[in-house]
């Protein structure tokens, strides 16, 4: 299937582009493999909104890093030292008030490492001077609401967006105590819908696992895991039913479980990126395809619906209504769009 | 996108077949509302050879979904090819639609809605004693 008619070089008709990075911790690096497509198709993106491990995948694609530089970099360092500083006051604290303290601003792994891997990585940019333009998806902590930041130091945005509670405390951000950004928005599709976006691409980053977990760590994870599906969904289905244009939601899929530190797992993640562009390149086309024929009145023009239906559709018969509840053995096979009536107001 | 219909008793069965996207979108919902408004209520959609459906051809069957339920009404999908159970799973569709595994399930979950008065009932509809 081609696409002859997407002309990209107009920026007045060609369809402005979002790119959703979902959590997923190190898995949502396989997002990489998007942008990797849409610059190598020329897609402009306008927008990339990024949550948790998604947020990590933008900021660095905003920051101007190559994918492939950016892989690299990120599997090097995202190792299990990162996450092994424990804050035994913190977790004496969850099992008594008298033994340590354990509160909304604390977590049980000390966040220092994480936060020097972001500083090293992101040094003093801000997320304005990002390019294309990006949004951090985090979570206040306190209230449960959703907070996008879309201006002030990217490092520590980044770090608030992946600070899953409890393991790691929150960052306090302009007075606000901002954690995970998957417990308000594993998929940040809403956000994008807010804005003059013709395009949005979805990545929903999946781990298809068909054994039961096993262990505190693992059933804790997993009920996450299913209850954000399950938000992920309802916050998708909502977005289509808002936004009047494309969402393309894409599943990368996984299936087995990977933790962040899990560096021999680098090239699989990348594959799963890559297939997923793969599966779905057809699918992105298309819609930037159909926004452009809306966006240069050639969608209402253009016959093919019309001349689908009629293909199809031989002149029917009268459409009959039979009396309700009535026996009717041999069904009749009619074919709808008996004329043409217009279309409905 | 290709919509054939076929009608036993209060159930009309429809069959979906091709790509639903923004370009038919429109055309199927104001062919499916006009079916309403001649006096359909329950609409079971066969959807085994969607071979693709985009935003715009869910929100039409939800705009559909909505006026039947106004109505007292039912708008039961069944059969989703892998495409359209995929989509229909990714974005969130699954969550407010009525989608079934087979048309006898997804005939027998509207007769037993209480909109259909018995199994023999339904046993004809679905020309099972035939």
């Amino acid at each position: 299937m081609s696409f002859p008619n997407l002309d990209l070089t107009n920026n007045e008709t060609r369809p402005k582009v979002a790119l959703v990075l979902g959590t997923g911790g190190v898995k949502a690096l396989a997002g990489f493999s998007f942008f990797e497509f849409l610059n190598e198709r020329g897609i402009p993106i306008d927008l990339s909104v990024g949550s948790s491990g998604g947020a990590i995948a933008c900021a660095a694609m905003g920051a101007g890093w190559s994918p492939e530089d950016a892989r690299r970099e990120f599997f090097k360092r995202f190792n299990k030292q990162v996450f092994s500083q424990f804050d035994y006051r913190s977790i004496l604290g969850i099992f008594s008030s008298k033994l340590g303290n354990f509160d909304k601003t604390t977590g049980i792994l000390k966040p220092d490492r994480l936060r020097t891997m972001f500083q090293d990585f992101f040094g003093d940019l801000r997320i304005e001077q990002l390019s294309p333009r990006t949004l951090i998806q985090t979570t206040d902590v306190s209230t449960g609401e959703g907070v996008v930041l879309s201006k002030g130091p990217l490092a520590e945005a980044v770090y608030a967006s992946c600070a899953f509670f409890p393991a790691l405390p929150p960052a306090k951000i302009n007075g606000r105590l901002l954690g995970d950004g998957v417990y308000s928005a594993p998929v940040p599709v809403m956000e994008a819908t807010k804005r003059n976006i013709d395009v949005i691409i979805a990545l929903n980053f999946k781990e298809n696992l068909k054994s039961d977990p096993k262990g505190f760590f693992a059933s804790f994870y997993r009920h996450i895991d299913n209850t954000m599906n399950v938000l992920t969904r309802s916050q998708m289905f909502m977005s289509i039913h808002m936004h009047h244009h494309e969402i393309v939601a894409v599943d990368v899929n996984f299936d087995h479980a990977i933790n962040p530190w899990d560096l021999n797992e680098a090239q699989y993640i990348i594959d799963a990126g890559r297939k997923a562009v793969e599966e779905s390149k057809m699918m992105i086309l298309s819609a930037l395809e159909t926004q452009q024929k809306r966006k240069t009145g050639l969608l209402q023009k253009n016959p093919a619906a019309a001349h689908l239906m009629e293909q199809a559709v031989p002149p029917p018969p009268q459409l009959r209504t039979d009396p309700g509840g009535s026996s009717d053995p041999e069904p009749r096979r009619t074919v709808v769009i008996p004329e043409d009536k217009g279309p409905r107001r | 996108m290709e919509l054939i219909k076929e009608k036993r008793t209060d159930l009309t069965f429809l069959y979906l077949k091709g790509r639903l996207d923004a370009e038919n979108a429109k055309t199927l919902e104001d062919n499916l509302l006009r079916l309403i408004d001649d006096g359909a209520r329950q609409l079971i959609v066969d959807c085994s050879q969607i071979e693709f459906i985009n935003n715009a051809g869910l929100r039409a069957l939800l705009s559909v979904a909505k006026k039947l339920t106004k109505l007292d009404g039912r708008l039961a999908l069944h059969s989703p090819s892998p495409i359209a159970r995929q989509i229909f799973n990714t974005t969130g569709f699954g969550l407010v639609a009525r989608i079934y595994d087979s048309r006898e399930e997804a005939a027998a979950n509207v007769a037993h809605s209480g909109l259909m008065s018995s199994s023999d009932n339904l046993q004809r509809i679905l020309g099972k004693d035939n």
